[in-house]
């Protein structure tokens, strides 16, 4: 079961051992909290499941190629199995599109794939196990206000799996995660007041995606979310 | 010559262009990187950061071809020699992965270059012999303790691998104790067949 997204990134945060953003301090470290987890992340120009799949075989993290591996171009991509996840973006992204796309993955890992093989479920210690989640590239407008959106697989045959989300919740709930712990709820606040003065407009969404290192999209996206687009407006 | 530090306005005016190069270079758009290079023949910083981008992307096509070929290797190897498949150790038996069947995968791996290859080689004597099993934690904060129980100080960049080469390791070892699991009870299901039919056929005669 999945556990609030805010639970989840202040256990991200304990594990990792790291302060919580501040407005001086207000773009996330993402290799530092995955470094509190078993995970990997790699970037992959020309990104597909098959190159995934293929560079897991070359670093012998896998013995056969993953199942349904193809070559349809991806922005993200995890593979998880009982010890490990190994998260994958596409090294030709923007910068801040592949820090959405690492953040949107680990959401997935730490709200859906690590409370169901922590859940006990896999009983046979040597079972193999294999969950996927594919993100599709994102529009290729810088400012289109769609966020993106994957796929969820999971190759165990168990058939006393947890009920997990409806696969729409988790996407959903990744996007979720991944937009409050790049623009956490507090810090955008306090920028908002701090810069919406001075930035009128559309400048302030430049203003804030620049300091927070995230996409104009995914700064417009939260912004809406929070509704503080209504307050640009009166600017 | 005293350089002065970029202004944040220049910073943010240098990342804009670099970010509209590389828009239209994926997009193949001529006109578009040629103003953004006629711009760059003025501001030797944002001709570097140009040039550092498109040598990141050459290296990563190299990178990608030699994976094809290891994976083709791989699979020719399962065909040509799958004697190696016949014996079937059980998976308790098999040790647990050490500090250093990590470092033996790092002097072969091609992704430890440059200094970090340095300091592995200074590291190898010694850990090369370390009998210390793997910490459930692979993570880089996990691996920044272990190098502590070690007694080592190594720096953030070689840890990063060190993690990385230990998670796809542990992974490879699931998956191939998982593969050993299955066939070693595919075969003991094939031979209780086997001497059940043996049985039936000795009653029967």
């Amino acid at each position: 079961m999945a556990q609030s997204i805010q639970a989840a990134i202040a256990d991200l945060y304990s594990i990792a051992d790291i302060p919580q953003p501040t407005v001086k301090q207000s773009v996330i470290l993402l290799s530092e909290l995955i470094g509190g987890y078993n995970l990997t992340c790699t970037e992959i120009v020309g990104l597909t499941s098959e190159a995934a799949s293929n560079f897991l075989l070359r670093r012998g993290a896998i013995l056969e190629p993953i199942t349904d591996a193809d070559k349809e171009p991806l922005a993200g991509y995890i593979y998880v199995n009982k010890t490990s996840g190994h998260i994958f973006v596409e090294r030709s992204d923007f910068l801040v599109r592949r820090r959405f796309s690492v953040a949107h993955e680990l959401g997935h890992y730490v709200l859906h794939f690590l409370p169901l093989i922590a859940s006990g479920v896999f009983v046979d210690e040597y079972e193999l196990v294999e969950i996927t989640e594919a993100l599709a590239p994102s529009s290729p407008e810088e400012d289109a206000d769609d966020l993106p959106l994957g796929q969820v697989r999971i190759s165990q045959q168990t058939e006393c799996l947890p009920p997990l989300p409806p696969y729409e919740q988790m996407e959903r709930e990744a996007n979720e995660f991944a937009a409050e712990l790049l623009m956490p709820v507090k810090v955008i606040r306090k920028l908002v007041t701090h810069y919406a003065a001075d930035c009128p407009g559309d400048d302030l969404i430049w203003r804030l995606s620049s300091e927070m290192l995230v996409s104009r999209a995914a700064m417009r996206w939260r912004l809406r979310e929070l509704h503080a687009l209504p307050t640009l407006a009166a600017h | 010559m005293d350089k002065q530090q970029p202004t944040r306005e220049q910073r943010l005016m240098r990342e804009k262009a670099l970010l509209t190069y590389m828009d239209a270079f994926e997009r193949g758009d001529f006109d578009t990187m040629s103003i953004v290079l006629q711009q760059a023949e003025q501001d030797p910083e944002l001709s570097d950061l140009i040039w550092n981008v498109l040598a990141a992307y050459q290296a990563e096509e190299e990178e990608e071809r030699r994976e094809s070929d290891v994976v083709l290797v791989r699979q020719l190897l399962r065909q040509l020699l799958p004697s190696g498949w016949e014996t079937i150790p059980y998976v308790e038996d098999i040790p647990p992965l050490t500090v250093s069947d990590v470092i033996a995968r790092m002097q072969v791996d091609e992704a430890v270059r440059g200094s970090v290859k340095q300091e592995l080689n200074t590291v190898v004597q010694q850990l090369r012999q370390s009998t210390v099993p793997l910490p459930t934690n692979l993570g880089l904060h996990g691996i920044r303790a272990l190098f502590t129980q070690l007694g080592l100080r190594v720096s953030k960049q070689l840890q990063k691998l060190f993690s990385e080469t230990a998670l796809f390791l542990t992974a490879g070892r699931e998956q191939g104790m998982a593969h050993l699991a299955a066939t070693r009870r595919q075969r003991e299901q094939s031979r209780l067949h086997e001497d059940r039919q043996e049985k039936q056929e000795e009653e029967q005669s």
